[in-house]
């Protein structure tokens, strides 16, 4: 995928552009796929036992521990792309992603903060990635 | 308070192992291949997932016992942190709008942990 994508960049002499476009969708996914993770281990946290047969078989726990380390796959292949300094700070993004599935399925509530909070971030983002 | 004290020192050091761990995985990424025993042999993937998982737990204790506009403002400190190691360990550059960007990114984090005193 990775050499495809340099292929192409390299016809059009923009190698750098195309990956890192693709660095930041990866990154993307992987921080939906960790705010995801996150939300079925607040659900297994809830029903959390100190008991082994117990938490082995808390589906929500092992589903959200599963989901982490697909988002962590995601998350390294995309540092192999890009800067760490351009990359870490995308994964913010999971706030947003986490506060949205909250409202959702949790009923957690949103407030003035949380909303300012997401529109500081997605700005970061912005000027960052440029 | 000394609870307050002790979160803030805890959240301290588990950003530290959290952006140490960032730089650990940056490395990893170099040699990351979906080969079995290329992932077991290859080390700073190792450390910087220990690294990782040691700052989440901290983390999680962090939010147990503190309140989150204490957490949440501290969270946010491993993204200095991170554009600080990168710049001296990964030869990464420091430009204005990483700079800008980080400040909104901080103050965003910091906002979402903030919560009203009246109606809660």
């Amino acid at each position: 995928m990775l050499w495809v994508f340099r292929q192409l960049g390299l016809k059009e002499g923009r190698v750098f552009n195309l990956v890192n476009i693709f660095a930041v969708f990866l990154v993307l996914v992987a921080s939906m796929i960790g705010s995801a993770g996150s939300l079925f281990l607040k659900l297994g946290a809830d029903k959390l036992k100190p008991s082994i047969s117990r938490i082995i078989s808390n589906y929500s726990l092992i589903f959200g521990l599963f989901l982490y380390g697909v988002s962590t796959i995601f998350y390294v292949t995309s540092l192999k792309m890009d800067d760490l300094s351009i990359i870490y700070p995308i994964t913010s993004l999971s706030y947003i992603w986490t506060a949205m599935l909250s409202m959702k399925f949790l009923k957690e509530e949103m407030n003035i903060f949380k909303w300012t909070g997401i529109f500081f971030i997605v700005i970061g983002i912005i000027f960052i990635v440029n | 308070m000394k609870t307050t004290k002790k979160i803030i020192f805890l959240m301290f050091v588990c950003t530290l192992f959290t952006s140490l761990g960032q730089v650990f995985l940056k490395l990893a990424s170099k040699n990351f291949k979906f080969d079995i025993f290329k992932l077991i042999t290859n080390h700073w993937l190792i450390i910087g997932l220990f690294l990782y998982v040691i700052g989440a737990i901290m983390l999680i204790f962090s939010l147990k016992l503190g309140e989150l506009s204490i957490v949440y403002p501290m969270v946010s400190l491993s993204f200095i942190w991170v554009t600080v190691l990168s710049y001296y360990y990964l030869n990464e550059s420091i430009s204005l709008n990483k700079v800008l960007g980080m400040s909104f990114i901080v103050v965003g984090i910091s906002s979402i942990g903030f919560k009203r005193r009246k109606g809660v």
